[in-house]
């Protein structure tokens, strides 16, 4: 198995267009977590996906209750299949984020599950009048800074392919400590050119509506 | 030219300096390589990050160094010294949290450093130009102590040359046999020629064992080893001695004259047969004196003897680099059969 297929497998069950900006370290510190009641239940997107959030509990042993944590499970289905992901709600400068982190990785063998490296990925929300707006952050802008040598963060740049020698298709994995992920974030998260975009260059989003609890 | 390299940068403090902020460049821009090689992105970051800390570590260097601790006053040196490090950290935070996007925009760089990182950065950098500043300050005081040491050598040296001059055999019997002669003759002049013996002994034994004397009476005690000099110099030579402009108080290191005046005599008058001459200028001016020693080349003489880097005249050299080191003029010229020499000096009051 290659280390390609988790991202392939990863952008398609979110159905992203494109890639989005990953790294190896989580973008949210403790301080910055936050918990909304109001994200739990039953979601559907305009492509019929469903999105079952719910409140994400730490194992606390075989006779006791699990502990709740700010995080949230989601799983994602769609007629392709279901996959699962660990989230956190977390604000940066008063506005929401959440931190997707694949749950489980099932591979159908052992030895394949071991190829994969869970990466975090980063969308930027918003909760309106039971209405989840998704917007997904945009691998390209961030792999055409680094070839344009305009950026400067700790990454690495892997190959989606083993056979691609073009340096500059391959993918960012982005390496740097939490801290200067954040300090990125409050600094360019709001740039208009960081976001995915639709094929007429407007933003691309995802709104999720309530479907229950 | 690797020495001609390294001699310059010894002598030059700019370069010197270049040479140390280009290491110090190098060795940053390793550190902050994000990816292993050596992007543009990183030149950018390194020059802004080591132009953020220049102002605060050469107020340190230019400022607080020699105004305090240079000084002894520690406590408030340490005390400015930290507040300029906080600064500076904080001015290196604040330029690339907000004022690199001004500089250049269209880049995106972030404050990677938290404070207590930064501020490792900066006492590190504080403490290695600090202490370079110091040795290079031990080494200017070792050469100063060199240099005085060789003063003090230079100064026995020259009370050792005036003991010498006081005592000169050949000049005290030249003197007392001239002297002699006029008493025969029942010369009139013999009671002032005596005088004058008498008055440049007791000038060499008396006042030119300092370390200055009145510029007046070094003249007029020139003047008195001149005209006892041409008691000897035979009646085909002429002898000059002249003083222009007002020696007022002005000091001078004594017997400067005296190798220049003794070597006319001694290569010029003395090794000549025939006609020959020997004339002594000096000029006053503000602050500056400029004599002119002019005689004829002796043609009886050795010309390795006759040359003019004799062991007076090195010594003099020696002095003048001692006591004016690159303030003073020494041009010695050879023209046909003349020996010109022209010497400008500084005077103190």
């Amino acid at each position: 198995m290659k280390t390609k297929h988790i991202y392939i497998l990863f952008a398609l069950l979110i159905l992203v267009p494109g890639c989005l900006i990953k790294s190896l370290h989580p973008f949210y510190t403790e301080k910055e977590l936050v918990f909304k009641q109001e994200l739990i239940g039953n979601w559907k997107d305009p492509d019929s996906g469903i999105w079952e959030i719910s409140q994400h509990k730490r194992f606390a042993g075989i006779f006791k209750d699990d502990i709740p944590e700010k995080a949230y499970d989601i799983s994602f289905s769609d007629k392709k299949g279901t996959s699962k992901f660990v989230t956190h709600l977390f604000t940066i400068d008063d506005q929401l984020f959440l931190d997707f982190y694949p749950d489980n990785i099932e591979t159908g063998t052992e030895l394949g599950n071991f190829h994969f490296i869970p990466a975090h990925t980063l969308a930027k929300i918003q909760i309106n009048a039971g209405k989840v707006i998704i917007r997904w952050y945009n691998e390209e802008w961030l792999v055409n800074l680094f070839n344009q040598n305009r950026v400067r963060i700790a990454h690495e740049r892997v190959p989606y392919d083993q056979d691609d020698h073009n340096r500059d298709s391959y993918q960012v994995i982005l390496t740097a400590p939490t801290a200067e992920l954040q300090k990125f974030i409050h600094k360019y998260g709001n740039d208009p050119e960081a976001f995915r975009k639709n094929s007429n260059n407007t933003d691309y989003t995802i709104i999720l509506t309530k479907t229950g609890i | 030219m690797i020495h001609s390299f390294f001699k310059r940068l010894a002598e030059s403090r700019i370069l010197q300096h270049l040479a140390f902020w280009l290491v110090a460049f190098y060795v940053l821009l390793r550190i902050f390589s994000t990816s292993g090689e050596l992007l543009k992105i990183d030149l950018y970051y390194t020059l802004i990050f080591i132009l953020t800390l220049l102002p605060g570590l050469y107020l340190n260097l230019l400022i607080l160094i020699p105004i305090l601790l240079s000084r002894g006053r520690y406590i408030l040196y340490i005390l400015l010294l930290l507040t300029i490090m906080i600064i500076t950290a904080g001015f290196n935070i604040f330029t690339f949290s907000s004022l690199i996007d001004f500089i250049f925009p269209g880049y995106y760089f972030i404050s990677y450093y938290e404070f207590t990182d930064l501020m490792k950065f900066v006492v590190a950098l504080t403490s290695v130009t600090t202490l370079l500043k110091l040795s290079k300050g031990w080494f200017l005081l070792m050469e100063t102590r060199n240099q005085i040491s060789q003063l003090e050598k230079e100064n026995v040296e020259t009370k050792l040359l005036a003991l010498k001059s006081q005592i000169n055999p050949h000049f005290l019997f030249n003197s007392l046999t001239g002297i002699y002669a006029l008493v025969l003759k029942h010369a009139p002049n013999a009671p002032e020629v005596i005088l004058r013996l008498s008055d440049f002994l007791r000038y060499i034994l008396y006042e030119a064992s300092g370390s200055s004397v009145n510029l007046a009476n070094e003249l007029e005690a020139m003047k008195d080893y001149v005209e006892l000099q041409k008691l000897r110099a035979g009646k085909q030579a002429t002898v000059t001695f002249e003083m222009e402009g007002d020696p007022g108080n002005y000091r001078i290191a004594p017997l400067l004259f005296l190798p220049l005046i003794e070597n006319s005599f001694k290569h010029g008058i003395k090794g000549e047969t025939g006609p020959s001459f020997a004339s002594f200028h000096f000029v006053t001016g503000t602050k500056t004196i400029t004599s002119y020693f002019s005689n004829n080349k002796g043609k009886s003489e050795d010309p390795a003897v006759n040359s003019f880097e004799g062991i007076g005249l090195k010594n003099l050299k020696n002095r003048l680099e001692m006591i004016f080191p690159g303030n003073y003029i020494l041009n010695i010229d050879e023209t046909g059969s003349n020996f010109i020499v022209e010497l400008t000096i500084p005077l103190y009051e």
